[in-house]
């Protein structure tokens, strides 16, 4: 994967959009707006043949897989120059990870609550950040700060089942698609890129568009199949 | 030895490539044409999930019948395999029939045997919302802890404790006819032969054995916080079997409560007849000895994780009864082990270890029934990939009996699973 790619979850991409928004706008910027329609049939990972349970295994929440990320490949260089640290969250909630997918810029501080009445123990191999978070109780709550570009997996060493994306992005174009798959990227400087869309762990499409220099908007929907 | 193997068409050697490939296939299918999955491959709308377990081990241990004086046979289980120099090959299944019904099974090879059905039950929650579960076939071991966590990397070590794997001197389809018959088979638990019963030489059977499941019904009952278990099967601890060998069947139950999130606590009791009856019958009993061949254990297990750290416990008590000995014979076992995760990926695990026999007293001597044994292992884990360990470990085994009383051995092992 490009190193250019990281945006936020959700509900924290409106409040990171937002606060983009409301910083200085560069003359001329625009919108790059669509939506992003996953027709991929994914199945998640479940957990392994409960063979030696005594019993049926407690059931977990399901995994909205229709989540997705859509970044620019490339950003202008004072993109990368004024990143602001910031927090975000990923909780722990029925044996799921929520959101299944979270976008932050690099920098970014990601909470790692436990609300659920069991241990989870979060960590991640690979990646820009290897770490392993440990075994906390219900109401707890650790914390891993991100300081490189990159995709982390993320798992639970305890539920098999669990797992997680996390895209670090070194510049702030970027976001994460909503419920209705719709998204927003906001104070795009004028200029020819390339438009990433991202989803379940590799880019499934991309295009070349052009944000013209009259504070236009560019829509741009995807289909991933 | 109740082995069940299965008809296979393949030839014996081929047999468990054949199940890997097979699963190859299946999850190169499944996967994206990127990657090889990393869990277990869902089929039929995720009705069907199918899982593998595959791992190799070798060790410096070179244990070799044409060379008694050299070998300890520390590790040898009750398929005449050693723990630490093995290749299995498992592939589990789970098929969703309903929302209440499943039907679990295990098909597992070692060591290129033909493969052989380790677990094969369905699982049935007669009631939506209360957590009951009823169990039949070939089902997961009731008693204890450890047996049910030989999956992925439950084991954190390549060795089993003992109370699980050491096969003492006693055997289901033979049996000593004096008590100095017995005692001369201290520490020889892996080629034990009595005058009463089968008349070759076969190995013996551990407390509890880990490798193979008895066939029965169980029953589990309770939340996650306080379950109670209980099951009927066929055989015993020692020795489970897919068909009965005598009128007895066994009872076991256990209860598991977790005060708190990160403890567990267990404790269980088993209580079944361990004897086949042409065993029984091939004996003349003393005076008073009736015919009694009940194997009797209590255990009690715990487990407690915080951080980095895993802490886990086990103690069995093990009583079997012998008609042809005046006293009963018994066995206890402790061990402890701990796991600390080092750095993302890596971490250091240690077991020690024990298991004891009691003392049997004849006309010429006094000794423990089995040769007491001590044993320490250590060692290192390492991920390659979420679900691709490596893992390496020293172990030190004593023994108070046999021609190898002392034996120190390094261990590698690769395991994969999904």
């Amino acid at each position: 994967m490009p190193s250019a790619l990281w945006p936020l979850p959700s509900a924290l991409a409106l409040v990171a959009l937002a606060a983009v928004v409301s910083g200085q706008t560069p003359p001329g910027a625009g919108i790059i707006r669509g939506r992003v329609d996953v027709r991929r049939v994914l199945t998640p990972v479940e957990r392994r043949p409960s063979i030696s349970e005594l019993g049926t295994p407690v059931p977990h929440d399901p995994i909205d897989f229709t989540r997705s990320v859509v970044y620019l490949e490339s950003a202008p260089a004072a993109a990368f120059a004024d990143l602001e640290p910031q927090r975000a969250r990923m909780d722990q909630r029925n044996a799921t990870f929520v959101p299944h997918v979270l976008a932050i810029t690099v920098g970014t501080t990601v909470d790692f609550p436990n609300n659920d009445h069991t241990y989870h123990n979060v960590f991640s191999l690979r990646g820009p950040k290897p770490f392993d978070l440990g075994r906390y109780a219900a109401g707890k709550s650790r914390s891993v700060r991100f300081d490189r570009p990159g995709i982390v997996r993320v798992f639970c060493e305890i539920h098999s089942h669990m797992s997680a994306f996390i895209l670090v992005f070194s510049h702030r174009y970027f976001a994460v698609t909503g419920s209705d798959g719709r998204y927003q990227i906001g104070r795009v400087p004028p200029g020819r890129y390339t438009l990433m869309a991202w989803n379940e762990g590799s880019v499934r499409e991309s295009r070349p568009i052009l944000v013209p220099e009259d504070q236009g908007i560019v829509e741009a929907d995807f289909t991933l199949r | 030895m109740d082995i069940v193997h299965i008809r296979a068409s393949v030839p014996r050697r081929a047999a468990p490539l054949m199940i890997f490939l097979g699963v190859c296939v299946i999850a190169a299918r499944a996967a994206s044409a990127q990657e090889l999955p990393s869990g277990p491959i869902s089929l039929a709308g995720g009705r069907v999930m199918v899982g593998a377990d595959v791992s190799f081990s070798t060790s410096t241990e070179k244990d070799d019948a044409a060379k008694p004086a050299e070998s300890g046979w520390f590790n040898y289980t009750d398929y005449e395999h050693s723990t630490m120099r093995l290749a299995r090959m498992g592939v589990t299944a789970d098929v969703r029939i309903t929302d209440r019904v499943s039907f679990l099974a295990e098909m597992r090879s070692e060591n290129g045997d033909a493969p052989r059905p380790y677990a094969l039950f369905v699982r049935v929650r007669p009631f939506k919302q209360r957590p009951i579960d009823i169990q039949a076939g070939r089902i997961p071991p009731t008693f204890g802890a450890f047996s049910r966590r030989i999956y992925g990397d439950g084991n954190p070590l390549i060795g089993y404790p003992l109370a699980y794997q050491y096969l003492t001197s006693l055997r289901a389809d033979a049996i000593p006819a004096d008590a100095d018959e017995l005692l001369r088979m201290r520490g020889r638990g892996w080629r034990a032969s009595y005058r009463v019963g089968a008349q070759t030489a076969a190995p013996g059977m551990p407390l509890i054995t880990a490798f193979r499941w008895d066939t029965g019904v169980q029953a589990r009952i309770g939340p996650e916080r306080l379950t109670a278990s209980v099951a009927v099967t066929n055989g015993t601890l020692s020795d489970p079997r897919t068909k009965d060998t005598n009128d007895g069947k066994q009872v076991t139950g256990r209860l598991q409560w977790r005060p708190t999130i990160g403890l567990v606590l267990g404790g269980s009791a088993a209580r079944g007849s361990y004897l086949a009856d042409s065993t029984l019958a091939a004996m003349s009993l003393p005076a008073g000895a009736g015919g009694r061949s009940a194997q009797r254990a209590v255990g009690v297990d715990a487990e407690y994780s915080r951080d980095h750290w895993l802490v886990r416990g086990e103690a069995v008590r093990n009583r079997w009864e012998m008609p042809t000995l005046i006293s009963s014979i018994n066995a206890s076992s402790v061990f402890v082990e701990g796991t600390y995760k080092i750095r993302p990926g890596l971490f250091a695990a240690a077991r020690i270890d024990t298991l004891r026999f009691n003392r049997l007293t004849t006309p010429t001597q006094s000794r423990t029934w089995d040769a007491p044994i001590t044993r320490f292992e250590t060692g290192v884990g390492y991920y390659v990939q979420r679900n691709l360990l490596a893992k390496g470990t020293y172990q030190y085994n004593r023994r108070d009996g046999g021609l190898v009383r002392r034996r120190s051995l390094v261990a590698v092992q690769l395991q994969f699973w999904l």
